[in-house]
């Protein structure tokens, strides 16, 4: 089964959240994911996306979640 | 092993305490652009003083740390300089300044300050921006 959520981490950009990721091998997608309306009825400039696969290891979610807490401490 | 290449200590300074961000009052032009595909919207405002020199510009907006920090450092670069030495500024000087080489898609993070930069110069001075600074983004 796949699952795919959206966030952002403190203040910082998605595309910095994202770029955090990619450094360690984690693709996630970052932007507006062609829905600007939402984006701006929520308030948000951008926002992170991550989805999740049958192919997708627990090892990798930790990746990400390593990634997110550095971008917090970086650019949060 | 987490590449912290692109968030050196130059980029986050300039990121969490952007030099010369806000309003500008008495502002002679003023330009912004944006990046759709990543949410990067940049206004610079420039005032021009005597000399045909940039007395004082300010920027402000909602963008990334690479292009916040990029518009703080240009920002710096350019103030107190002459409009058409500023308007010159090229890609490779900011690139050195920054201190970074980023890939295609954070290039674009990166260049917007300057292109946003310079239309404000050109609208200033009633001149059609060339073809290379077009093609900055």
């Amino acid at each position: 089964m796949g699952r795919i959520v959206s966030f952002n981490v403190g203040k910082a950009h998605a595309h910095d959240v994202g770029q955090v990721a990619s450094d360690v091998g984690v693709m996630v997608r970052a932007g507006h994911h062609c829905a600007q309306p939402l984006m701006e009825m929520l308030g948000e400039a951008a926002t992170v996306r991550a989805s999740f696969y049958i192919y997708n290891t627990e090892e990798e979610a930790g990746r990400l979640a390593k990634a997110v807490k550095r971008a917090s401490e970086l650019l949060g | 092993m987490v590449d912290e290449s692109m968030y050196r200590e130059n980029i986050l300074d300039h990121y969490k305490r952007p030099r010369n961000r806000g309003k500008l009052a008495h502002a002679s032009c003023c330009a912004e652009g944006d990046n759709p595909f990543c949410g990067d919207e940049i206004s610079f405002c420039i005032k021009a003083g005597k000399g045909g020199k940039l007395e004082e510009v300010k920027f402000d907006g909602h963008a990334c740390a690479i292009c916040v920090a990029s518009a703080s450092i240009l920002s710096e670069e350019v103030s107190g300089k002459k409009l058409s030495d500023a308007r010159a500024c090229s890609k490779e000087k900011l690139l050195s300044l920054l201190g970074i080489d980023p890939d295609p898609t954070r290039l674009k993070c990166a260049l917007l300050p300057l292109k946003v930069m310079k239309l404000a110069i050109y609208k200033h001075l009633g001149k059609k921006m060339s073809k290379e600074d077009e093609d900055l983004v």
